[in-house]
């Protein structure tokens, strides 16, 4: 009742033509700094016309900003430019810009954009309209590739969280050497006194990809992978070494709460060949870290066990 | 010896009337200030009030829930505790102190200093006050929240004396129908929305009022004022840098190329800067009576400044460059209907920066960084307990329309209060 009394106010008072307060952050197509449209794609209403559309890489990691960047060329009178993604609803509308070099008389409009973790892999239709007070004129569009960021591996484990806190995934391959954080392989290189290795060995054992909200500086979606990389091996040129069969254990440390009362984490350990329909799960575990948890010592052994499995 | 004590009396009731003034014809008016202090045994008279304000955001346009960039809420439909302050006063002869805490639930629960401040009055016409009180300038910023007609001040006062109190010295006064007040602050005041109140320079700013109060009859009268302050800004410079290496992974292959590293070289430490700030401002209040009806008021403020917004688009000209000139002003109608209701309509407009400019295309374009808000008020009273609904239906400057230039971003919102005092 209250709302609607309010909304009567509001349109009373010509309320009716705003720019929406929604962040969109619900959109498949994501523009930091730009304004949300919601709804359909603005129909064409005689305005500018857009010249072009460029993607800088034709492919686009979904849930991933960096090198995801476009740049559009306008007709010299306008003023704005909207974006959006062909058959979804949701679009961007940001301010024209200047010349380039190379499109003299022509407005500009450069961007970053990401696409949701959950957008479909395969391809996609982008597209931009140019805009003036004249209205919106027809829009160009450009295709691109949607690839999600999960590497092909015989073996991942797969530590995701939200929040603040600082967690770490420990593993400890069957050879009983553990990889976590400090330690992000489980090849161990020679020790004092043994002959000296190959440079790339380090490709044979299962890898850390990175240490998550390290030190309590936060990532958008917090997640670790250890992983056995097939694509490495193959861009080194070196020999793709399987993970050793037997008995893995994994285990999750929280360094810190960062802030946050608790984390809740899941874990998943599985395969993955290029192929989204292939990828195959082989254990999962879920659990909280709380304020207890970040007071246990951390480092080699640390954590608490999430999930055991053979393979 | 009585008329020592009156006299004292009267001028102490100035000094505190000033302090928080109220709707009235004048400082000299207000004497209940010394109507239930308790006496220590030091002698001093001591007095403590206070006032709790629960507000309950009904309905926001601009409310989402989400979290903003810096991990805020964006929600802004519920229920907080927009002010809960508790008073103390104490007064010995020609001397009186003054302390006040807030505590409230905008952004999390807070509790805070607020003012703190000792006085002396050196005569019937002159009392001077040191320590954190409200800055002198206007109308608005002076009023006490607890008797303010509307939920919260215009935007124009927000910007320009965020958080209305400031740290100095101050003298104020009265003569006949002359009322003044000037004084030396630090020029960060407690709502600066850079330095919260903790003074980054040594420069002071001056300010002060001078105004007059006409009576007239019927209970009609007439106060204006002319308000001016004249200080300095601080722009921080930066501390030195190392070099830094910086990795964008451009081709997202996940390897780091060559052509994708970038050398950011260290910079050596940039010094501090000062810069003039100024602000003039107007104000004209007619009050009147429908004595079967109540009191109304009809008034409007107006203010031009240079570089002071320090609250709302902060204005820093050294680093855009150019100064930045700031307009702003507020009308607004109040009537009271018997003594239990009170209806109002305010509409206040403030210009962030007159000189504003964005490159839209090919061109490049001045545009509007304006605020406006109409209120719409109604509040019952009964005793000291007071519940008050308002609609604001708010224009800014920070979303975008379809075809590129600024725009109002959704904004209005209906807000309920209850207010009780002691």
């Amino acid at each position: 009742m209250r709302g609607h009394l309010a909304v009567a106010l509001a349109l009373a008072l010509g309320a009716c033509d705003l720019a929406s307060s929604n962040p969109g952050l619900e959109a498949v197509l994501q523009i930091p700094g730009a304004q949300y449209r919601p709804g359909p794609f603005p129909v064409a209403t005689g305005g500018p016309a857009a010249v072009a559309i460029a993607p800088r890489i034709a492919i686009a990691v979904t849930g991933h900003v960096t090198g995801n960047t476009l740049r559009g060329s306008l007709e010299g009178t306008a003023t704005g430019a909207i974006l959006g993604i062909v058959g979804y609803d949701g679009a961007w509308i940001l301010p024209a810009e200047l010349p380039d070099f190379d499109t003299p008389g022509l407005a500009t409009v450069h961007a970053s954009f990401a696409l949701a973790p959950d957008f479909p892999q395969g391809a996609f239709t982008i597209q931009l309209a140019a805009s003036s007070e004249a209205g919106v004129g027809e829009p160009v569009t450009t295709d691109l590739v949607a690839v999600d960021d999960v590497p092909e591996s015989d073996l991942v484990v797969e530590l995701a969280w939200d929040g603040r806190a600082d967690l770490d995934v420990h593993l400890v391959d069957p050879l009983g050497h553990e990889a976590w954080a400090d330690e992000p392989n489980t090849h161990k290189p020679p020790g004092p006194g043994e002959p000296p290795e190959n440079p790339l060995a380090y490709l044979e054992g299962g890898r850390l990809d990175h240490d998550a909200n390290k030190d309590c500086h936060r990532d958008g979606r917090p997640r670790e992978r250890i992983l056995w990389s097939r694509v490495d091996a193959d861009r080194f040129g070196v020999e793709y070494v399987p993970p050793p069969p037997g008995l893995y254990t994994v285990r999750v440390d929280t360094r810190a709460l960062c802030g946050d009362a608790a984390a809740a984490w899941s874990l998943t350990v599985y395969s993955h060949h290029g192929d989204p329909a292939r990828v195959q799960v082989f254990g999962r575990a879920t659990g909280v870290s709380t304020a207890d948890d970040a007071e246990q010592p951390h480092g080699r052994g640390a954590g608490v066990l999430a999930v055991r499995f053979a393979r | 010896m009585t008329r020592a004590v009156v006299a004292t009396q009267l001028v102490l009731a100035a000094a505190i009337a000033h302090a928080d003034p109220v709707p009235g014809p004048g400082p000299v008016e207000a004497a209940p200030v010394t109507a239930r202090p308790t006496l220590t045994r030091r002698g001093w008279a001591v007095d403590l009030s206070g006032y709790v304000q629960v507000d309950a955001v009904a309905w926001s346009q601009r409310s989402v829930d989400e979290l903003g960039a810096d991990g805020a809420p964006r929600n802004e439909e519920r229920v907080l505790i927009r002010r809960g302050r508790l008073r103390a006063e104490a007064h010995r002869g020609r001397v009186r102190t003054a302390i006040e805490f807030d505590g409230n639930t905008t952004s999390g629960a807070t509790a805070r200093l607020l003012a703190a401040n000792v006085s002396y009055a050196v005569s019937p016409y002159a009392t001077l006050t040191a320590g954190l009180f409200r800055t002198p300038f206007g109308v608005e910023v002076p009023m006490a929240e607890r008797t303010k007609p509307f939920l919260e001040p215009p935007t124009f006062a927000r910007a320009l004396v965020p958080g209305n109190y400031d740290a100095g010295a101050m003298v104020s006064g009265g003569y006949a129908l002359v009322r003044w007040s000037a004084g030396v602050v630090n020029g960060a005041p407690v709502g600066d929305a850079r330095w919260h109140g903790s003074d980054p320079s040594s420069s002071h700013d001056l300010v002060g009022r001078i105004g007059a109060v006409v009576p007239g009859p019927r209970k009609f009268w007439v106060e204006g004022g002319v308000s001016g302050l004249a200080g300095s800004g601080f722009h921080a410079g930066s501390p030195a840098t190392k070099d830094d290496l910086q990795w964008t992974d451009d081709n997202g292959d996940g390897l780091v190329n060559a052509s994708e590293l970038t050398v950011v070289p260290g910079s050596p430490a940039t010094p501090s800067a000062k810069y003039d700030r100024t602000a003039l401002g107007g104000d004209l209040a007619v009050h009147w009576c429908f004595c079967r009806l109540g009191e109304g008021v009809a008034y409007v403020e107006a203010v031009v400044a240079t570089n002071l917004d320090r609250g709302v688009i902060y204005a820093d000209p050294v680093a855009s460059s150019r100064d930045l000139r700031h307009a702003g002003f507020q009308l607004g109608v109040v009537q009271t209907v018997t003594k239990y209701a009170r209806v109002g309509v305010r509409y206040d407009r403030y210009d962030a920066d007159r000189d504003a400019n964005e490159v839209e295309g090919v061109h490049l374009v001045g545009i509007d960084k304006t605020f406006t808000t109409l209120s719409l008020m109604a509040s019952a009273h009964w005793h000291d307990a007071r519940l008050l609904a308002e609609y604001d239906h708010e224009r800014n400057p920070f979303g975008r329309g379809d075809d590129g230039t600024p725009t109002t971003r959704a904004s209005d919102r209906l807000t309920l209060r209850a207010q009780v005092e002691f």
